[in-house]
This record gives C-alpha cells, structure tokens and sequence, in this order.
C-alpha cells in the first residue's frame, strides 16, 4: 500500500508516520510538505491511499523559500485538483483544527464534513480531528488504514 | 380565547399588585379583537393600570428610557405586534400628528430650511417628549446647520446626564455618529461591527441596538423581532410605532411563511397610521383594502406617464415640482434625474445649493451618468442614507446604492423602498410574490388611475408566462422605448428567445456619447440583454456582454447579476468554454479569492497547451490585445498562478509575473507606468527577501581581519619566540640532549599521549614516535589560545561578540515570540509586578467561555508566556554561548582544546610550519572548523531540542485547554494554537539556519534598499503593530560587504522606535531620510513619542549614554546584553564600519517626535 501524507507541521508528520508504520509495516510512506508538492505527487505517482491535511503552504518552506503563503483550506485546493484531473484516490483529511478559514469563510468541522462529503464524494472518505497531545485521533485513523489496505489486498 | 373584558378589568382591579402578570398572560393569550375590547374597557391614562398595557408613551427626559419594565414579554411575535397595534389604535390622532411634524421636519431638513426643521423637531419634542427620532434628528440637524462641534457637544450633555439606560447610551453614541457628514458609511459599519461583537452573548439586546443604530432594510436579518417590539415597549410609542411600520415592511417582503397571522394586527395598524407607508402596505399586502388616493399621487402618475410615453421633457419638469413638495421620494430624484439625460437636458438641480437634497440629486445625476464623479458620488449618497437611518428617503438610496453594485439585495432593497414611497407608487404591483396577488394589487390602482400608459405596461408585465399578443403602444412612445418595452415583457414572461434579438438590435445600436460615453438606458439594455442570456444560459452571450463592457465602460455593469452566471458555468462542465479568454477575465473581475479564479485560468491554458502564461505569449496574436492585456495584467497574477503545479517556489512565480509585465509594457505603453512600479515593487521584494535570506546566512561572523589587523604586533612577535625555540626539535634533537630528560612530550603516530617516563630514544625512533619539547609547545600553546581568545572572545570582532549583537541581543527572542505573538499567545511580563499581563485579545475573543473558564485560559496563557520567556532566556543564556575551559558549561560552541588533542595537533598541523601568515591561517583555519561544529549542534538543538520543547509548551496548552473547556468553548484559540505549532517548528528551523558559517557575498546596495530589508525584519518580528514608515533616501551604491553592518544600524534604530515609543498596540509615524554629500552619509530617523516617553528625555538620556560609551572601552559594555542597543551601534561603527568619530545626535523636531542622525564618512563606504 502506497500512502501519500500531505503534511507541513513536522511533529504531526511525525506522530502520524509511525502511527501508519506500526498499523501497516508493509506500507510506503512519503510526505509532501505543502499544496504544490502535493499536487505534483498524486498528478505524477500512483496511490492507494490520501492522508491530508488542510492548512498548508503553497511551496515547501526550505532556506530559500517561505512557502508563499499559508492557505486554509489548501487541502481543497488538492482535492479539487484531483477531481479536475480524475485522480480518485480514498482520502482521509487530518486536521488540528476545530475551526477553519476566517471571517465569511470560516468552517467548523462538521460544516468541513458537509462540504466535502457533497464536492468530494468519490473521494472523500472522512474527517479526523488531530489533537496532539491525545490520542483519540490514532483508533479513527488505524480503521481507516486497516480497511483500505485490506480494500487493496494486502 | 374568549375574555370578557369586564370580567379582566375587574380581576385587575383586585389583584392591583398582579396586574402587571395579569396583562402579561393576556398579551400572550388573547387574539387582537379581545386585547382591543380590553384596552377600550381600561380606565383612561394616566391611570396607573395602563402602564401594563401602552407602557409610558410619551417620556420626557433620556433617563426614563426603557428604564422601567412596566410589561413581560410574551415570548411570540403576533402576540406582541396584537398588542402594539392595538396600543397604536389607542394613540391614532397622537401619532399621525407626530407624522405630519415629522413630514415637515425632513422636508425642511432636505429643503435646506434647517431653522424650520428645528421649530418642527421641537414641536414634537414638547408635545410627545424624548424619543430616538428626535434624538437623531437633533444630531442630524446639529450636524448640518452648524457642524461636527455641535453634534458631538449635545452627545457629551447628553452622555452627562445620570441613569441613562445603555440603549440610550449606545444608540445616541452611534446615532451622532450616524449624523456625521465625514463618517463613511463604511467606517461607521465598521465601528458599529466592532462594538456590537461585544454583545454577542446577548442577542436580544444586540437585535435591539442594532436597529436603532445600524442595519436596516434589506441587510437587516429578521430575529429576536419578538423581543425587539418587545423592548421597544418601554420606550417612546413614537419609536415603537416607526420600528413596528419598518418591521411590517419587512415582514412582508421577506416571503415569510405564516404572515397570515400577522394580518389582522397589519390591518389595524394600516387603518389608524394616516401615512404613506400604511397606506402602501395595505395597498399591497391586504386584498381587500380599499385604495386611496391623495391629489399629488395624481401628480406622480402624469409624470411617470409622460416619462413612460417618452416625453422626458414633461416628465422633468412635473416630477422637478413633485422634488420640491416631496423630497423624500426618491423615485422623484431618479425620475427626474433620468428624464433630465434622455430628454438632452443638462443637469439643473431644483433645490437650493447648500441642502442636503441638492447633494443627494447632484450625485444621483453623477451616477447615472456614470461621470468620472461615479465613486466618489455613490460615496455621498451612502453617507447620505448613512445618516438619514429610518427614513422613506434613507430606504430608496440604500436600494439605488444596491442596484449599483449588489444585485442580490437589489431586489428586496427596492420592494422596501417601494413601500417607503411617498406617493402611490404603480409598482406596489410588484411587492408581492404571488402573481394573483400582483395583478390584484394593479388592479385595484388602475381603477384609481384608468387609462394611464404606465399602468397599462405594467398590466402587460403582470400577464402569465404563458400569455400571448402584442403590446400596442401610443404612437407617441419611440420606437427604442416599445422594443425595449416588448423585451422586458417577454423577459418577465419567460420567452427569452424572442426577447434576445429585440435586446441584440438595441444593444447593438448602442453609442458612444462623448464623454461621459453611457447613459441610463444603455445600462438597462446591457442589464437586460445580460439577463436574458443568462437566464437563457447563453454563456458565451453573457460573457461577451459582461467582459465588453468591463473593458470599454466598466462602470454600466456594476449592477449586472454576476452569481447567476457563475453558477450556470459551474453547473455542468462544458470543455468548450475552456479556451474562451473571457471566462478567467469574467472570474478574476468578478471574485476575490484567487483560487476560484485559478481552475478558469488553469483550464484556459491548459486548452491552448500551455502551462504557464508566458507560454500564451508566442500565441498573443490569436487573442485580441485588450483581452490578452486583461488576462495577463489582472489574471496572471502571483496569488493566482500559485494554483498551478507547473512552479515550483515563490522566486518562480516572482520571475513570471516579471517576465508578464515586461511583456505588457511593451504591448500596452500606455499603463506602462502602473506595470513599471509592479516591477518595481517584485524587484524590491526580491531585493529584500534576497537580503534578509543572506542575513540570516551571515549572523555566524568573525572579523579575522580585524582581529589580525590588531593583534599582529604582538601575536608576530610571540611568533619570532616560537620560532626560535623550534630550532630544537624531533629525535635528532633530543639526541643533543641528556637523555634522561623527560620534560618532553611524545605522541604516537596514531594521536596517543605517551606519559612521561624515560626516554629510550632507538625505541622511540623505531616506534617513530615524535618527539615535542615542552618549552615549544608551550609557546605554540599560549599563541594558539591567544589566537583562540581573540577569536572568540574581541569585543570588537570576535565570535561571542556577534552572537551577542546577531543574535542574542534581542533578535532571537523577539523572532522566537514574534511567531506566538502572530496568535496573541503570549503576553508582556510587567515589570513591576514580575507578573505576565492579562491577554486581552482572548479576553475578548471567546464569549461564550464563562467567567471561571476565562480565568483559567488566562493563567495557562500566562504560564505559557513564562515557560516561553523562559526557554528563550536559557537558549540565551546558556545555549548560544561560546565554551572554553573556564566558561560556560552549557555553550555549544565548544572552543575547548585539551593539552591531548593540541599536542597532537602541534606535531601534524603545526610544528613544520615557519610562515606567520600560514600559522595563522590555520589557527584559524581550525577554530573556524570548531565554530562550524558549534554551528552544526546549534542547527541540531534548534530543529530537535529546542523545537520539541516548544511543541511540548503549546501541546500542553492544548489538551489543558480541551480536557477543561466544553468542546468548542474556545475553536479559535485551538486554532491558534495549532497554527502557532506549526509555525514555531518553521521558525525553529529558520533559526537553525542562522547557525551557519559566512558564504556569500553581498552586492552593493542602497540606503533605501537596506531600509526595506530592515521594515520587513522589524515587522517581521513584530507581526500585532507593523510599522510603514515614509522613507526618502539618495540612491548611491555602498559596499555590499558593508550590507550586514548598515542593517544591524539601522535595525537597531528602527528597533527602538517601535519598541521605545510609548505606544501599545499601534506603530508610531516613523519618517526616515538619507542624504549622501561627496563621502559622507546622513541618516536621520524621526518617529512620533507617547508624552509618557517625552516627559522622561529620552534625548538626554541617549546622548548621554552614547556620551559614557565613549569615554570607555566599548568591550566593557558590549557584554551587556538588552537596554536600547546603542552600544552595539557604537561598536558596528567603530570596528565593523571604521569610522573612528562617529556622530549619534538626538534631538526633538516636534515635542511628539524623537530624531536620531547617524553620521557615517568614508570613501570606502561606497562601491
């Protein structure tokens, strides 16, 4: 199983990543670090499985770049990217927000749900909540990397 | 529920101390007929039991303002309009008395005749007492007859008076507010918004406030209506009657269900009001109302019919005589205003010059047009509506306002504006939403009216969508007028088909009419013809209308319905749109967010096989230049093309918007200079991002010139001794001696220490054992650690001195904290109290937290301060500190060298060297190697220590936020928390980056440049207060190694005016001006001081603290880290930039402004 986990906070990626390594030993893990190294990951590889996060930068901050800028709901962006170019890959969306964007287009999560579930749903399978210094996340993210890894055969 | 009104009038009487309850239950139960025979049965007032019923009506000071409570709320809306309306049947003559005084009052107010508004004002004052519409109308008329002094001075008389309820306070603060002439609509919004916010745990009264205050008409939401009536019943009947008409009128438009029971209490309101506004919700709203007429509304129907028959001229001058006795109808001003341009007239104002009305029709006139006067027209009349709040006038701009820019509540905006009309308006036809309704309500008007023109095309519009026949117009009607009339039928009736090519004849015979090139009608047919294509979904159509026009007048299609187009292209995917140029130009003209404009322009390219703009560009002649010009200036823009996969960072999108705009410059000169400084503008933040990138690079410095430069004198001559000693060395050496000397040190080739024991010199030869005499490396000892101290330890150019200006000296903490502070995290300690104070932005930011779940936020924040404060003071401290034998157990960069490792260093590196230069060389050459390793554990105690310690820090805070708080008590402050995670990480390994060693160099710069650099440094690290100052400097070119010196300077100077000024939470006016003459530079820095700061002088103080510094040794006070960093300042000058008599003046220009002048000479200062 090939996993994509497109995430910028770096202990998230982390906590995340051996979250998937002792839930799926067999599975390939790489990361993509903001909406363009995303994008061009799923548009140029295959993939079993989208684990993604919604608040991203545009560019991978590096020492010679910032990122751009930090777009709340990016993580659309490449969701929609996906559907525009009829990439399906199952997708689970990891946030550590409860609520998302600003001013008329701030989102809580269940409105996020709603919306993604309506514009997404070929693709679309759930939403979880990250808290970090929890652990609630870790069950709801195990059964989904469990039932689609079995989905795929292994 | 039946209740014999005797029967209550008597339980009142003997339950005198419930009568209040007693009401209450009857408000809540009884339907308006029992409520009206109570109230009829009551004794008359002043009878105390009446106050249960109609409150206090009349009340004559501010103070007793809904400060009683005299009734309960019933809980449900009909309940309380019953009891209102009856209230206002039982105040009919009163009321329609205060009416026509109010009548008269904005009459004369708009007319100019502000003594005779005032007289009226008064009248109303003395008969019916205080009330909101009085209040506003005394600041209005304040406002205009004498001006802003003598509104705000009645407010402070009126703030002084004692036990004013906080409804009075609030809304007379706003409503004098509302009054101001030079408030705009929107920053009045804006302050209103913003203090409202504050009442959102409290709907009700935020409801309440926000109608007598702000919104209104269209943008009022209905809720809490109840309450609000209720509410209202405590205060003047005046106010409640207004806001009971205006509630009426939205009730009604608002397409409610369940209305119908709200009709009897509408019914009995309509038959006592004697006004307008009663008579035209009657009109449309009750089918069985009999419909009056007054004698101007024949008036009215002459010139709407002359205007509708094409006789402008007519219509001009009877609805310029209807202006005159009714300016409160703005379907007057649009009237005649129009009929003014259609007939060729110039524009003639019939009111006096200096009265508001003339204003209000100077820029009706102006919008229409559509003259260069257009913004700052619709600017006036907002202001205008703005301050005449509730009145009919007030309602018909908002709707002329709406039609100009916000079709979606256009329509709504201008069913209320036809109910507030001052006369009987043919198009109360159009206020209801059913269409028997509709031709009920025409009906009944064309009896009053047969054979108008006006009603009759009204009747044609009426007709089913089914309907059939030809519309016969007078002779007299032109023919533009019957095809523009017969589209707009078959437009209602849904025939868009045979519409399109009637709207297609008149748009294309559209002319240019000089200047100003539009007129009204050619809107209506470009709103009409854009219409029809949508509702046809006719994209192309629409699009060409609606991007033509953008380009041509962009002006005529401010009101054009650009949602219902957005949704039909998104509706279905249709490919063959996607290389149409003006569908990303109709997105990008038409939406904000730029990723919504990115698929359009994404598809575009992709269908013409590009993957960036710049590829179109070998195409541009297959696009019309205005289009391509369009796309490329307003669509290809940086936020846009960020959507695209085909860049792969910022510097790339930087360098395709540059390549964009060198391309436009060619093709379109004539924006040559708005494309000049957008290159400008890239260019400079190349320039800056460039800079600080290579300053961050840079922070890791030794000056080993200098330290060669100063020390040479006596580190050569140590040298020369060194060197002398080493005559003797090796085996051959020691053979010389007496062999039983020990005091010699041996190292094996593979690096081991040999303890001192005798020598057996074959042995150690046949071991090949190197032989150090003590006395020789003790002098290649002492000159190394010399070298070493110098280079770790010079005031003036060592290592530890730049940790300390670099990095310690305030930049790593404030660029540390600046990313908490970017999310109102962390607070400032108090100096006096060694507490951390409240955070005020979370205090206010979390309403719905209790007081208790406040409080404990507050002292995790605190904690969190502390434990930030705290790891950044150890990281200083202790961390980012140079080690050496004796010093600083915890610094990682470790300058410690055993006698082990320079022993054995001594023999391989050093003892065959007899060059001072190459000596040197590679004494630095080594402890530039240690620094490189200090530099790689900092590097990895930033990404790894330290980040996981702040991770920690803010977890915490989280999961003790989350176990103690009720889920989504506090969403934003998670939120903030989760995005101050993540950017704290970045930051940390931003951080980390500092951390290494010099490798660039820098071009040469400007004075301006480098300021640049240094603003964005400054706001960088101070994301709540940003500082923009005015930057004048000359422009000759400095040395690029001198980059990192000018900007430590003039960081620093720019550093305390933010920090030093005085003012929390804004920047103060900072004004910067460089003059360069011959070889000497003059940078003087001005910036605004809180009289807090003034009153201290701080000038003295600095000039004197620059004075100390002078007097002695610089290196003394170098190692004091924190004050204003005037120290540093003097240390860069005099060792980095060799100026051996620099000047630091300060002076006051103003008695709010500190000056600081920097006087900086030297040839070799510029490239």
């Amino acid at each position: 199983m090939k996993i994509l986990l497109v995430e910028d906070d770096q202990n998230k990626r982390d906590r995340i990543s051996a979250l998937v390594a002792s839930t799926l030993p067999h599975a390939t893990l790489i990361s993509a670090l903001s909406y363009r190294s995303a994008v061009d990951k799923i548009v140029s590889e295959t993939w079993d499985f989208l684990l993604l996060d919604m608040t991203l930068p545009t560019y991978d901050v590096t020492e010679h770049e910032d990122g751009f800028q930090t777009e709340a709901f990016a993580g659309i962006n490449v969701l929609r990217e996906m559907k525009r170019r009829q990439i399906h890959i199952p997708t689970v969306v990891v946030t550590q927000f409860e609520t998302l964007g600003e001013g008329v287009e701030k989102k809580s999560l269940s409105e996020l749900r709603k919306y993604l579930e309506t514009q997404y749903p070929e693709t679309y399978l759930g939403t979880i909540f990250y808290a970090p210094g929890e652990s609630s996340w870790m069950p709801k993210l195990t059964e989904y990397l469990s039932k689609y890894d079995k989905n795929i055969g292994h | 529920m039946h209740v014999s009104p005797k029967d209550f009038i008597r339980s009142l009487f003997q339950n005198l101390h419930r009568a209040k309850e007693r009401a209450g239950w009857l408000k809540r139960s009884a339907d308006l007929e029992t409520v009206f025979r109570v109230t009829k049965a009551l004794p008359r007032p002043p009878h105390p039991l009446t106050i249960h019923f109609y409150g206090h009506p009349w009340q004559h000071s501010p103070s007793d303002l809904f400060n009683k409570r005299t009734q309960l709320s019933s809980g449900s809306l009909v309940a309380e309009l019953q009891w209102t309306a009856v209230t206002i049947a039982n105040h009919a003559d009163d009321l329609n008395k205060f009416f026509a005084l109010r009548q008269q009052c904005e009459r004369d107010f708009l007319l100019g005749s502000f003594e005779a508004a005032k007289q009226s004002r008064e009248a109303v004052e003395t008969r019916f007492g205080i009330t909101l519409w009085g209040l506003q109308a005394k600041f209005l008329l304040l406002e205009y007859a004498i001006g802003l002094e003598a509104n705000t001075r009645h407010l402070s008389e009126l703030n002084s008076q004692k036990n004013l309820h906080i409804f009075i306070q609030v809304s007379a603060n706003f409503l004098s507010m509302r009054a101001e002439r030079r408030l705009s609509y929107d920053n009045y919004q804006h302050k209103l918004t913003k203090y409202m916010s504050g009442f959102d745990e409290y709907p009700q009264v935020k409801s309440f406030l926000e109608h007598t205050t702000g919104r209104e008409g269209a943008e009022f939401e209905n809720r809490d209506e109840d309450m609000v009536l209720y509410l209202f019943s405590d205060g003047s009947l005046i106010d409640r009657c207004l806001y009971t008409v205006s509630l009426l009128q939205r009730l009604f438009t608002a397409n409610l269900k369940d209305t119908d029971l709200l009709v009897p209490s509408a019914k009995l309101i309509c038959h006592t009001l004697h006004i307008p506004a009663a008579r035209n919700l009657a009109a449309s709203m009750l089918p069985d109302e009999t419909i009056k007429a007054e004698p101007h509304d024949f008036n009215a129907l002459k010139a709407l019919d002359y205007y509708t028959e094409g006789d402008y001229a007519s219509a001009a001058e009877v609805s310029r005589q209807l202006l005159l006795q009714l300016p409160t109808a703005v379907q007057f001003f649009e009237l005649y205003v129009k009929s003014l341009i259609y007939s060729g007239r110039p524009f003639e104002s019939p009111f006096p010059p200096q009265s508001p009305a003339n204003e209000i029709v100077c820029a009706i006139d102006s919008v229409f047009r559509k003259t260069n006067g257009y913004s700052q027209a619709l600017d006036t009349l907002s202001r205008a509506a703005k301050s005449l709040h509730i009145t009919p006038l007030a309602a018909g701009l908002r709707y002329l306002l709406a039609a100009e820019g916000t079709p979606s509540t256009a329509r709504r905006s201008e069913q209320i504006a036809i109910l507030d009309s001052q006369f009987l308006n043919p198009k109360l036809c159009f206020v209801p939403s059913k269409l028997s309704l509709r031709q009920d309500v025409h009906k009944r008007i064309t009896v009053i009216f047969p054979g108008s023109l006006t009603m009759d095309f009204l009747a044609q519009l009426l007709k089913p969508v089914d309907a059939t026949g030809i519309v016969n117009y007078p002779d007299r009607v032109n023919t533009e007028r019957k095809l523009r009339y017969t589209a707009t039928i078959l437009l209602e009736r849904g025939d868009y088909s045979s519409a399109i090519p009637l709207l297609e004849k008149l748009y294309s015979g559209r002319q240019k009419v000089g200047t100003p090139v539009t007129y009204p009608l050619y809107d209506e047919i470009i709103a009409l013809l854009y219409d029809a294509y949508v509702r046809a979904e006719n994209i192309p159509g629409a699009l060409d209308i609606f991007v033509d026009n953008l380009l041509d007048q962009p002006l005529t299609i401010h009101g054009l319905d650009v949602l219902a187009l957005h949704k039909i292209i998104e509706r279905v995917p249709r490919p063959a749109l996607a290389s149409n140029i003006k569908v990303p130009i109709f997105y990008a003209a038409t939406l904000a967010n730029p990723q919504s404009i990115f698929v359009p322009y994404d598809n575009f390219l992709s269908a013409h096989g590009c993957k960036r703009p710049t590829d179109l560009l070998s195409m541009a002649s297959i696009f019309p230049l205005p289009l391509l010009t369009y796309f490329l200036s307003r669509v290809c823009i940086q936020k846009v093309m960020a959507g695209s996969f085909h860049f792969t960072g910022t510097a790339e999108l930087e360098n395709e918007r540059l390549q964009i705009l060198q391309h436009l410059c060619r093709t379109n000169p004539a924006n040559r200079p708005a494309y000049s400084e957008e290159i400008d503008q890239i260019t400079q933040r190349l320039f800056i991002r460039r800079g600080i990138q290579k300053l961050d690079e840079g922070k890791i410095f030794v000056d080993v010139l200098g330290i060669r430069r100063t020390g040479e004198k006596l580190l050569a001559e140590n040298f020369r001794r060194y060197l002398d000693i080493s005559s003797l060395k090796g085996i051959e050496a020691l053979r010389l001696l007496d062999t039983n000397i020990t005091k010699v040190v041996l190292t094996t080739p593979d690096g081991h220490h040999v303890p001192e024991q005798k020598i057996d010199i074959d042995k150690l030869e046949a071991e090949g054992v190197r032989v150090i005499f003590r006395s020789h490396y003790a002098l290649f000892k002492d000159l190394f650690i010399d070298v070493r101290d110098r280079f770790i330890s010079s005031s003036e150019y060592g290592l530890d001195s730049y940790l300390s200006v670099r990095i310690r000296h305030g930049t790593l903490q404030g660029q540390l904290r600046s990313r908490f502070e970017a999310f109102h995290l962390l607070t400032q300690k108090n100096a006096d109290t060694g507490e951390y104070q409240r955070n005020t932005y979370w205090e206010t930011k979390l309403p719905t937290c209790t007081l208790e779940e406040k409080e404990f936020i507050q002292a995790l924040l605190a904690a969190l301060s502390r434990d930030i404060d705290d790891l950044t003071r150890r990281l200083k401290d202790d961390v980012i500190q140079v080690r050496t034998e004796s010093r600083n157990p915890n610094g990682l960069f470790d300058f410690r060298f055993d006698d082990e490792s320079l022993a054995h260093m001594f023999s391989e590196e050093f003892e065959s060297i007899t060059s001072f230069a190459e000596f040197m060389d590679k004494v630095f050459a080594t402890l530039w190697s240690r620094t490189e390793e200090g530099c790689a554990r900092m590097r990895d105690f930033m990404s790894h220590g330290l980040k996981s310690e702040f991770v920690h820090c803010l977890t915490k805070l989280q999961t003790d936020l989350r176990s103690h708080l009720q889920p989504g008590a506090a969403s934003n402050l998670l939120a903030a928390i989760a995005n101050g995670l993540t950017a704290v990480q970045n930051e940390c390994d931003r951080i980390a980056r500092w951390f290494t060693l010099p490798g660039g160099t820098f071009e040469a710069f400007t004075l301006y440049e480098i300021m640049s650099v240094c603003v964005a440094s400054v706001n960088n690290v101070n994301p709540e207060v940003q500082i923009s100052p005015k930057i004048d400097m000359d422009s000759r070119p400095i040395t690029g190694s001198f980059f990192p010196s000018f900007f430590d300077i003039l960081r620093a100077v720019l550093d305390n005016a933010l920090r030093h000024s005085g003012f929390t939470g804004t920047a103060p006016q900072v004004s910067i001006t460089g003059r360069i003459v011959e070889d000497k530079i003059v940078i003087r820095m001005q910036n605004s001081i809180a009289p807090h700061v003034r009153e201290k002088d701080p000038a003295q103080i600095l000039s004197d603290r620059i004075a100390a510094i002078r007097s002695r040794a610089v290196s003394d006070e170098i190692k004091r880290e924190g004050g204003t960093g005037y120290v540093k300042i003097a240390k860069i000058l005099e060792y980095d930039l060799h100026q051996h008599d620099p000047r630091i003046t300060f002076a006051y220009p103003t008695d709010q402004e500190l000056q600081v002048t920097l006087e900086l000479s030297g040839k070799e200062l510029f490239a």
